[in-house]
């Protein structure tokens, strides 16, 4: 797969990264070298391995719907860089 | 009129009525004060386990159940990665490849024909929290993020605003005779977005909008119609419709685009590694299967088939499940079906309705219903006492009718032979009006009716108190 500018501009973009143009090229190298090693999966036989959904084998880790205790709103509210009394305050957006 | 069809397909947002969200054990409750039902889970702190909610599950294969998907006997979770600050982690937890249900179908009538819409699948996600826009920042309250929501996609088998309505409409009772949502549209439990595109016939099918975020019924008619009218106009004119998502103002009547394509989101789904897998044996299946009960199409046309009721009544007892249960077991429990029917309609119904709001109070058990109807029948008590039986046992499932009969002495007096004797002390206390009906003069009989109700306090059989005074006066 080659890497293009593109890619790296989408992939920045997509994980609101900021990078300068020296940075792009700078990416597009790292990029490949990054899916060169990771071919290196190609050459592992898999046509005898199950398809797999998650690396352990545990299914039905469940929980009942039972309430717990209320955890402390000031709490959480004081980890954010922004707040009010009882919300998390952040620039307006609008979609 | 246009030349062009419409195709329609929706994808419907439905909030399960579990005591706790998806993931952890905060509460699943609306209204309460922001970010009072949040942990570092659901608030996204890092370095959390989310663990899932068993009923979030069987709710949503039962809705699966209910509309005949097919259930995975092997399931799991992805995330949905996106930025926005109504979702802390900056992904939801959904299902990509393998949700829970695929397939099933809907029949519903509209303008009185019957349609089937297929659907694609229902999977199981969280919901995001709520952003409230003030100046120049916004509060975000995660109270709602990480409620268990189930999400319905249905093919593109619908063709106007009405059929959409119809099928938003039986969709909303399956899923509330089935009791995993309340389906309450004030509250935007349910919500839906419509993905249409026009054609003409015979051709292949034009671009498709996608119009988001529609929580009323109103709101989707609104928005196809005035989504057909938008998309025939630019086809007319010669124009192309560009595919994007497109927003709807329910102030304006009018939707707007809300990305362009080359904004078009990149989700980049992949397996969630802090979630195990689901795995549904078919025992779990057929156990959660039989919790499905009987649906508001199938009772309607039961009451109709097997007890005689008018399609009108039929339709008004099957509009709430808490009426139709509440009716189908005083009728269980030996009510007269019509007589049954007729009471529901006027009394309980009236009694019930809330205001302002979606849903109904049932205040009475059907067996304290089926009790209340045997003493009118019996004629223990008139009509218009039940009411205040009513009054007394709502609410309270413990009182039973005949103990609030005699609690409130309404008990109706049907000893012919105490009633004869205050029927002749009237006719004997008004000569005039007597003689006025010997001379024929039919109206005054109510007159003497009237007086022995208020000598007995109401408590007269009316049927019985009309014969004797007749009788009597007659001698």
């Amino acid at each position: 797969m080659e890497i293009t500018t593109d890619i790296i501009r989408h992939t920045a973009k997509l994980s609101r990264i900021e990078l300068s143009a020296e940075e792009e090229k700078g990416m597009e190298k790292h990029f490949a070298a990054m899916l060169e090693q990771v071919k290196t999966l190609d050459t592992f036989d898999a046509s005898e391995v199950d398809a797999t959904a998650h690396i352990l084998s545990a299914v039905n880790v469940l929980r009942e719907d039972k309430a717990g205790e209320p955890f402390d709103r000031e709490k959480l509210l004081s980890c954010a860089p922004e707040r009010d009394e009882e919300s998390y305050i952040v620039p307006r957006v609008v979609e | 009129m246009s030349e062009y069809i419409a195709t329609i397909g929706l994808e419907v947002h439905c909030e399960l009525k579990t005591e706790t969200k998806l993931f952890c054990s905060c509460r699943n409750v609306f209204g309460a004060k922001p970010n009072t039902n949040t942990c570092p889970v659901c608030a996204g702190h890092p370095g959390v386990l989310p663990v899932l909610n068993r009923k979030a599950v069987e709710y949503t294969v039962r809705a699966g159940c209910a509309i005949g998907c097919e259930i995975n006997r092997f399931s799991k979770w992805d995330r949905k990665n996106y930025f926005y600050p109504d979702l802390p982690k900056a992904w939801q937890t959904s299902q990509y490849d393998l949700p829970l249900c695929i397939g099933g179908s809907i029949t519903f009538d509209v303008n009185g024909e019957e349609k089937t819409v297929r659907l694609n699948r229902i999977h199981l996600e969280e919901d995001a929290g709520k952003l409230v826009h003030s100046g120049n920042c916004t509060m975000v309250d995660y109270n709602r993020c990480g409620v268990p929501l189930m999400e319905c996609v249905t093919e593109p088998d619908m063709h106007s605003a009405d059929e959409a309505v119809a099928f938003l409409e039986e969709l909303a009772s399956i899923f509330r005779y089935s009791g995993v949502s309340d389906c309450r549209m004030q509250e935007g439990s349910i919500r839906a977005d419509v993905n249409l595109s026009l054609s003409r016939p015979g051709e292949p099918l034009g671009t498709r909008t996608e119009t988001k975020n529609l929580n009323s019924f109103r709101s989707v008619r609104r928005a196809i119609e005035a989504e057909i009218r938008r998309q025939t106009e630019v086809l007319e004119s010669g124009g192309k419709v560009v595919q994007e998502t497109r927003h709807f103002d329910d102030n304006t009547g009018t939707g707007y685009g809300m990305r362009s394509k080359e904004d078009a989101q990149d989700y980049r789904y992949f397996p969630e590694p802090d979630l195990m897998p689901v795995v549904m044996s078919d025992e779990d299946i057929a156990r959660i299967k039989a919790e499905v009960p009987e649906l508001k199409r199938a009772r309607r046309k039961r009451y109709v088939s097997e007890l005689g009721l008018s399609d009108y009544d039929a339709s008004q007892l099957t509009s709430e499940p808490e009426i139709a249960e509440l009716f189908d077991g005083a009728v269980k429990a030996g009510a007269n079906a019509k007589k049954a029917a007729n009471y529901v309609m006027s009394e309980i119904m009236r009694k019930g309705k809330t205001a302002g709001e979606d849903g109904i109070v049932v205040g009475v058990t059907s067996s304290q219903l089926a009790e209340l109807l045997a003493l009118v029948d019996k004629g223990e008590i008139n009509l218009v006492a039940s009411r205040d039986v009513l009054d007394k046992m709502w609410l309270n499932p413990n009182e039973s009718a005949a103990k609030a009969v005699d609690e409130l002495g309404l008990r109706q007096n049907n000893d012919a032979g105490e009633i004869e004797k205050l029927v002749r002390d009237i006719i004997a206390a008004n000569p005039g009006p007597a003689n006025d009906f010997r001379n024929g003069n039919e109206k005054v009989l109510s007159f003497f009716v009237g007086q022995l109700m208020k000598a007995t306090k109401g408590k007269t059989n009316p049927k019985i108190a009309g014969e004797l005074v007749r009788k009597l006066l007659s001698e």
